[in-house]
């Protein structure tokens, strides 16, 4: 269970990059703000997604 | 010399000693897996150069954009109608398909060209890693036209991380692998933001209105760099259709198709074409032109995705030089013997060196075409024996049967088809077509005057059974 929790997130951050760059290329995120927020999901994409790599060689 | 042979014959066939047998049907694999895979190898590091430099040859925006619908049509059909078939009917991989044809002999020189091509690539994609980390230093790239390394932090850089790449191949393939898997997606992610958030820089409208005539005038606008060949709709298609030419006409990824349930599993492919060799290559293409089209993928990257997008530069190099340290590594520990992590060491350490030779990161396209052509003539050799050999009534896997180390007729058609290939008065880029079927007319006009063909088929049969 856990495993499709932090798939899900992580396909959901993958999702929410390409938000924030749909709003950086329409003018709504400043562009330092997009980098910004970028680089942080970035990092959240790898820690849910090595953790679900993890739980899956686990069970 | 003999005795020797057959002692690196009988280390090649331990250490590929766990795929020797035919996979059985219940090792078969679903569709999705094999989309997986091909989604995720081909969104690589050499994908932020490509796309690039189809920008600084010049192409036109209609000419890039159905050459590479066509070119990778055909690489599509290439995998599913000359590979898939052949690994599906055999279920071996390239390796020992090829020793039956072939002879240990061939297969060991066939292993040793490509573990150093393998080099020759992993040591362009640590170049390219090395762009990104150098933003930290204010390093200077070397120009389009540069041989040698001109730069002492640009060595210095290259080697640092070709010596950790290394280090990383070394500590463990399989650990590393998985990371590859998580980066992945990633990555492409990084190449579709990356071009996303350019485009307003190149004056595109929030509503595309005008994003066609930025394209044309702003991005592929026809007009090469200078020092730059100028391309047209068939370089695309060529250079789309040869870019994994060893693994569709040249057979190595026999190793994958093995798995698939049905030969039209090769569709698949589409997957890894139209996502990493069409989008990747036209987001990169897209952020060159917002740097004033200079060949830094680093530079292209950061300053779309800021620190994020370097990371993804360097990250992109490391995945796809990692597997391609292993492999030059697993290659070359058949002729030497020695431990894997000796020869992973040596081969990173050449590795190293040469991406400190910007040669092979600038003229990465023609590296490829080259790298293709080199290990076309044994996917041409493997093809005729398999479906040509006998409708022609011509006996098959004759090395195997005379336990031969050499297949004398298989090194003629590849030294011969590559004198061949090279002598043409072609581009580079249009050689290996007319090369393979050079290579196939010559592999059967060798075999033709092996007599008693109908009896050769009957022996066959028996043999088989």
């Amino acid at each position: 269970m856990k495993i499709s929790w932090f798939k899900l997130m992580s396909v959901v951050t993958l999702v929410a990059c390409l938000v924030l760059s749909w709003l950086n290329f329409s003018g709504r995120l400043r562009s330092d703000s997009f980098k910004f927020w970028f680089l942080l999901l970035s990092l959240f994409y790898f820690v849910v997604a090595a953790l679900s790599l993890r739980n899956k060689s686990g069970t | 010399m003999a005795v020797d042979l057959s002692r690196i014959a009988a280390r090649m066939d331990s250490l590929y000693e766990f795929d020797r047998e035919a996979v059985t049907p219940d090792k078969f694999k679903k569709g999705v897996l094999f989309a997986s895979i091909f989604a995720g190898e081909h969104v690589a590091a050499t994908e932020f150069v490509i796309g690039a430099f189809f920008v600084l040859h010049g192409l036109k925006a209609t000419d890039l954009l159905f050459g590479l619908l066509l070119g990778n049509l055909l690489a599509v059909l290439s995998w599913t109608f000359l590979c898939a078939p052949i690994a599906v009917d055999t279920r071996l991989t390239l390796y020992w398909y090829l020793r039956r044809i072939a002879g240990p002999g061939v297969t060991m020189i066939y292993n040793l060209a490509n573990a150093f091509l393998y080099c020759i690539l992993a040591g362009a994609m640590i170049s390219v890693s090395a762009t990104s980390v150098g933003l930290a230093f204010g390093m200077k790239v070397p120009g389009l036209n540069d041989i040698l390394p001109k730069n002492a932090l640009w060595v210095l850089i290259c080697l640092g991380l070709g010596f950790l790449f290394t280090l990383l191949a070394i500590l463990g393939f399989e650990k590393l692998g998985r990371f590859a898997v998580v980066a992945s997606p990633w990555i492409f992610l990084c190449f579709i933001a990356g071009a996303l958030v350019t485009l307003p820089k190149l004056g595109v409208r929030p509503d595309f209105s005008n994003f066609w005539e930025v394209a044309t005038s702003k991005i592929w606008n026809g007009l090469a760099t200078a020092g730059q060949e100028q391309f047209n709709f068939w370089h695309v298609v060529f250079f789309a259709w040869f870019c994994n030419l060893a693994m569709h006409v040249g057979l190595s990824d026999m190793a994958l198709f093995r798995y698939a349930r049905k030969w039209t599993y090769g569709f698949y492919s589409a997957f890894g074409m139209y996502s990493g060799h069409f989008l990747a290559w036209v987001c990169s293409g897209v952020m060159v032109a917002a740097i004033g089209r200079e060949m830094h993928p680093g530079k292209m990257a950061f300053e779309a995705l800021g620190l994020a997008g370097a990371v993804a530069v360097m990250l992109a190099g490391w995945t796809t030089a990692n597997p391609t340290l292993y492999r030059a590594g697993l290659a070359l520990q058949t002729v030497t013997g020695w431990p894997r992590w000796k020869i992973t060491l040596a081969a990173g350490l050449v590795t190293s060196v040469l991406s400190c030779f910007p040669l092979f990161f600038m003229k990465l396209l023609d590296y490829v075409a080259i790298y293709g052509l080199v290990l076309m003539p044994i996917g041409a050799v493997v093809f005729t024996e398999h479906w040509l050999f006998p409708e022609l009534g011509l006996p098959r896997y004759q090395a195997e049967k005379k336990q031969s180390v050499f297949n004398w007729k298989v090194l003629l058609v590849w030294v011969g088809s590559l004198v061949f290939a090279f002598a043409l008065p072609i581009h580079l880029y249009f050689r290996w077509l007319p090369g393979y079927f050079f290579a196939v007319v010559l592999y059967l006009l060798l075999n033709l005057p092996a007599g008693g063909r109908k009896l050769a088929v009957e022996k066959d049969k028996a043999y088989e059974n």
